[in-house]
């Protein structure tokens, strides 16, 4: 019992819930009432004789209303609506126990008390309790923090508890040593995750006022994340978390009832308070992932914490600038007067539970309760008391929004339902069907089952990009102020789906396109200004579907790529000699080779020329390409083309002697029987394919990997494919049409194999290799030097230890540096 | 027995590791030898389907197969024993065993299950130089006949593919 101490902070909090709980709880809603069950347990320890300050009044309040609910759970009552009725009564009393409420408006008799609210009354119910009166804080020696950071100098926050005031009495709070209970890593596991989940809410949420200060709705928003980390936080006894959302929701709730303006230095706090949560939340990961000691590394918070509390005390104003424009507290004062809209969301919202909701705190506060829905559903995971009740009575489970699924299984999943689809398939073309109408209908009702089960278990990786977007609002907010620029994001298509895969590897190269688009993109105020062009620059961030791929955009209407500037540098390093007839297209895929810079000078932000390189290589690594689009002096578009999923692709499937192969439709430029004019033969060896004006290295994909002799392509087909800057044709004897497929891996037994990226099974069943251009292209060079020597496969295998040290030199005479391939041949070859 | 002789000699040790051979045994022919392999090992037995070449392999390995969804790779034993190769026919099966991942192996035709005792299994013989015996984890005797028990991991070991590149690149 002792492992799940839950400090004496969090009583108000509880009843407050129980309260919440017990206005909408139905006699029949048994998980319901297992969670009141459960607050009603945790009270009782906390108030219990054996609690570190026991308040005997309030214990035995709880008593009899545990009975009730228990009698209600089991089912043991004649008549549970009576029950029902003095269980909510009873949990109600609760709240008004043992005092008036504070001086405030008065609460009608069935409006929901605020935590505040219940928090001052515990603080005299406590003050009158025999027990130590000083809260738990007080009770270590205060010695310094470990570490201070840079904050508010203490005096502060010392000056702040010279005055009597409930906020101000408490001495400056000092973090405890945190231990972890081994019994309860697993929930501090999930709450990791879940903060973490919130933590970007938060941010998203934080913007969202700055946008919109005056929206109530929008602060309460941004309070419920807080909230509910508040409130897992202090059942797990992660104390520092807890302490400091808790000082921060206090905060946050004068901004809700107007006693305070958001300000951009409220903001700044937010994202402050929202950064060392992180840091908080890491060291536990770090430390769950590893444990080293008996207590968890903790980033220090009570700077933090003096900071807050002196601010919502009033002693200081928030953190940093000065307001933001149109926040005015006249603002917020008139919002408070028209605050009909609000009040009437929340009457709905309120009616719908029974309940009528006269002034705007109120039902305000009625909307927090109903967004602590999932603090709620936490707490009741991790109460085994809850659980076993319900378990006890085999009820249904908690409706669970979210099951988290090893992608192990899904993927396995994902696999046999392609078996099925083939075995389907197999079936429905046996001759016997097509004899049999009813038969065959009925398969045709199997067929699209199957086709419905192939299309969710696909689905099932699928999650919406928003968040990685959310991001990225708060990337362009640092940066621009960081930068001295005004910048708006504006995003759309926030819902579109991505594989996770895909979402977690596109994070990194989205934030180096956004950063640079706000910092080099954008211009200054002043040049802005002198360009005619709006101060306020902008940045869109989009995401679509296009043509069976995902479109990710990210457009800005700063001053452009300056094409003659690209150039001019592409000649200064010596990568272009200046000769050279460039399109738009190849002067701008320039900024994608390495140490390329697009800043004229660099900054701390970004600027240095690593970065283009490596996110081109990571789009390609997802098999999505980026493509560049600019017009000088009013902005750019860099457009990033993604597979929907990684596990699938389209292909084209091709025929080589009795393989099929599949060429990703990605790679593919086009697909042409040239005319024997086109061909040209170097040396016996080589041959080179003339298309469009450029020059395309052939590659005999038979030959090549062992399965026929040479073709000729005038009789068969070349299918020309991108390969980096570069194209390439692969010679083929038939294309057999496109389709989807689920790419396997080969498993490492095959790793190191080149020009093959994995198998996919095709509609017959049978194994098909998908094709890899780089490495087709580095296969063909190495093989095409030592042509004429035994047996492919063994040719093959002995070019390798050439390929290591001077595979591009090879055959690609113009690509002498590696790292100037990738801009270099295109050019030279026009 | 081998509990008590606990002198680590070599003979001791390998008399322990006979003892520990005993169980059911899937027996193969392979170009008129008969060979045995762990039942354990064994997950399935497929008949010859079409296999889809893998270039850049070394011969042994026929290439990959679907089975139900998963692409595994297909080793030809007798390549890989440096037997003549024939052609397939509706006796030749693929045997799919599990060493750490799933593998086809092809043989001429599948036997039976021969329950054999650790007293039956001998060490693997000295052959000499020529022979590598050192994927044959013993010699099973039934009745009258000899089967050679592989010791499938190290048929299929995954280093000797890796190996056996290296050896073509040096």
């Amino acid at each position: 019992m002792d492992d799940k101490k839950v400090g004496r902070d969090q009583i108000p909090s509880l009843i407050a819930d129980l309260a919440e709980a017990a206005r909408s709880a139905e006699q029949d809603d048994l998980s319901g009432l297992a969670k009141m069950h459960g607050w009603c347990e945790a009270l009782v320890q906390l108030t219990g004789p054996k609690a570190e300050q026991p308040c005997p009044n309030l214990h035995a309040q709880i008593a009899p209303l545990i009975q009730l609910l228990e009698a209600l759970v089991l089912g043991e009552t004649e008549d549970p609506g009576q029950t029902l009725g003095q269980a909510q009564e009873m949990a109600s009393r609760l709240t008004d126990f043992d005092t008036p409420p504070p001086s405030e408006a008065e609460p009608a008799a069935d409006a929901p008390p605020s935590a505040d609210d219940v928090a001052a009354k515990m603080d005299l119910i406590f003050d009158d309790a025999p027990a130590e009166s000083p809260p738990k804080s007080a009770e270590t020696p205060p010695s310094p923090p470990p570490e201070t950071s840079p904050g508010p100098p203490p005096a502060e926050a010392e000056a702040a508890s010279d005055t009597p005031s409930s906020d101000d009495s408490e001495p400056p709070y000092e973090s405890e040593p945190l231990k972890i209970n081994p019994n309860e890593t697993e929930f501090v596991k999930g709450f990791v995750e879940e903060a973490s989940e919130h933590l970007e809410a938060v941010e998203g949420a934080v913007l969202e006022v700055e946008r919109t200060p005056d929206d109530s709705e929008k602060i309460n928003d941004l309070f419920r994340p807080f909230h509910t980390i508040k409130g897992m936080a202090g059942f797990l006894n992660l104390r520092d978390v807890n302490r400091l959302t808790h000082e921060v929701e206090t905060l946050l709730d004068q901004a809700r009832k107007g006693q305070r303006r958001i300000t951009s230095g409220l903001i700044d706090l937010a994202f402050d308070v929202v950064d060392i949560l992180k840091a908080q939340i890491a060291a536990i990961a770090a430390y769950l992932a590893d444990p080293q000691d008996e207590t968890v590394p903790q980033p220090p918070v009570a700077d933090m914490i003096g900071h807050l509390r002196a601010v919502v005390a009033g002693r200081i104003e928030p953190t940093g600038r000065q307001p933001t424009a149109g926040s005015a507290a006249q603002k917020t004062g008139e919002n408070l007067v028209e605050q009909g809209s609000v009040a009437r969301e929340a009457v709905d919202f309120a009616l719908a539970r029974q309940e009528s909701g006269q002034t705007d705190k109120k039902t305000g506060e009625i909307l927090i309760g109903d967004q602590a829905v999932t603090p709620r559903q936490v707490s009741q995971a991790i109460r085994p008391q809850a659980q076993a009740a319900e378990a006890a009575k085999g009820q249904a489970a908690v409706a669970e929004q979210s099951v988290r699924i090893e992608t192990g299984k899904l993927d396995a999943l994902v696999d046999m339902v392609g078996e099925l689809v083939i075995a389907q398939t197999l079936v429905s073309s046996h001759h016997h069907i097509a004899e049999d109408p009813r038969l065959s209908k009925d398969m045709g009702q199997v067929g699209k089952i199957v086709r419905d089960v192939q299309e969710v278990a696909m689905g099932m990786r699928m999650i919406p990009i928003g968040a990685t977007f959310q991001r990225m609002a708060r990337l362009v907010r640092d940066v621009s102020r960081k930068a001295g620029k005004q910048v708006t994001l504006h995003v759309s298509g926030e819902d579109t789906e991505l594989d996770k895969n895909v979402i977690q590897q596109i994070g990194d190269p989205l934030v180096h396109m956004v950063r640079n688009a706000v910092d080099h993109g954008i211009e200054p105020p002043e040049v802005r200004r002198a360009n005619g062009k709006p101060e306020l620059g902008n940045v869109y961030l989009a995401a679509f579907h296009h043509g069976g791929n995902i479109v990710i955009e990210i457009r800005d209407d700063g001053k452009g790529l300056d094409r003659e500037a690209l150039i001019a540098k592409a000649v200064g390093k010596g990568v272009l000699t200046g000769k050279e007839e460039l399109t738009d297209k190849q002067a701008f895929d320039l900024i994608f080779a390495a140490g390329f810079s697009m800043a004229e000078k660099v900054t701390d932000i970004s600027g240095r020329g690593v970065g283009m390189d490596v996110v081109k290589r990571n789009i390609e690594q997802l098999r999505g390409r980026v493509e560049i689009t600019s017009q000088k002096g009013s902005g750019s578009t860099f457009s990033i083309r993604l597979p929907l999923t990684l596990a699938i692709i389209d292909g084209m499937i091709v025929r080589v002697g009795s393989e099929r192969f599949i060429i990703p439709t990605i790679n593919i430029e086009q697909s042409l029987r040239p005319r024997p004019e086109q061909l040209t033969t170097v040396q016996r060896r080589g041959e080179v394919l003339q298309v469009r004006g450029e020059l395309l290295p052939v590659i005999q994909l038979g030959k090549l990997f062992g399965l026929t002799e040479r073709i000729n392509p005038c009789e068969t087909m070349v299918v020309v494919a991108q390969c980096d800057n570069r194209k390439i044709g692969i010679v083929i004897e038939d294309l057999l049409g496109q389709q989807q497929v689920v790419i396997k891996s080969l498993g490492e037994r095959f790793e190191g194999l080149r020009g093959i990226s994995g198998a996919a099974i095709l509609g017959d069943g049978h194994v098909g290799l998908i094709l890899e251009m780089l490495g087709l292209e580095a296969a063909h060079n190495t093989f095409t030097v030592s042509a004429g020597t035994e047996t492919v496969t063994r040719a093959e295998r002995k070019d390798e230890q050439h390929q290591e040290a001077s595979a591009p030199a090879e055959t690609e005479p113009v690509a002498e540096q590696p790292s100037e391939a990738e801009a270099a041949p295109a050019l030279a070859l026009t | 027995m081998g509990t008590v002789l606990e002198t680590p000699t070599a003979d001791s040790e390998a008399a322990d590791k006979a003892s520990d051979l005993g169980g059911k045994y899937l027996t193969f022919m392979l170009d008129d030898e008969e060979y045995g392999l762990e039942i354990l090992k064994v997950r399935e037995i497929i008949g010859v389907m079409e296999i889809t070449k893998v270039p850049q392999t070394p011969d042994f390995v026929e290439g990959v197969v679907n089975l139900r969804g998963k692409v595994i790779p297909v080793i030809d034993l007798r390549s890989k024993f440096g037997l003549r190769r024939t052609d397939y026919n509706d006796q030749t099966c693929i045997i799919v065993v599990d060493v750490g991942m799933l593998t086809g192996i092809i043989v001429d035709t599948v036997q039976e299950v021969h329950d054999i005792t650790a007293e039956n299994i001998e060490p693997p013989p000295r052959l000499g130089a020529m022979v590598d015996t050192s994927f044959i984890m013993g010699m099973g005797k039934v009745k009258e006949d000899v089967k050679i028990l592989l010791d499938i991991d190290k048929v299929l070991n995954l280093e000797e593919l890796v190996r056996l590149q290296q050896a073509a690149e040096a």
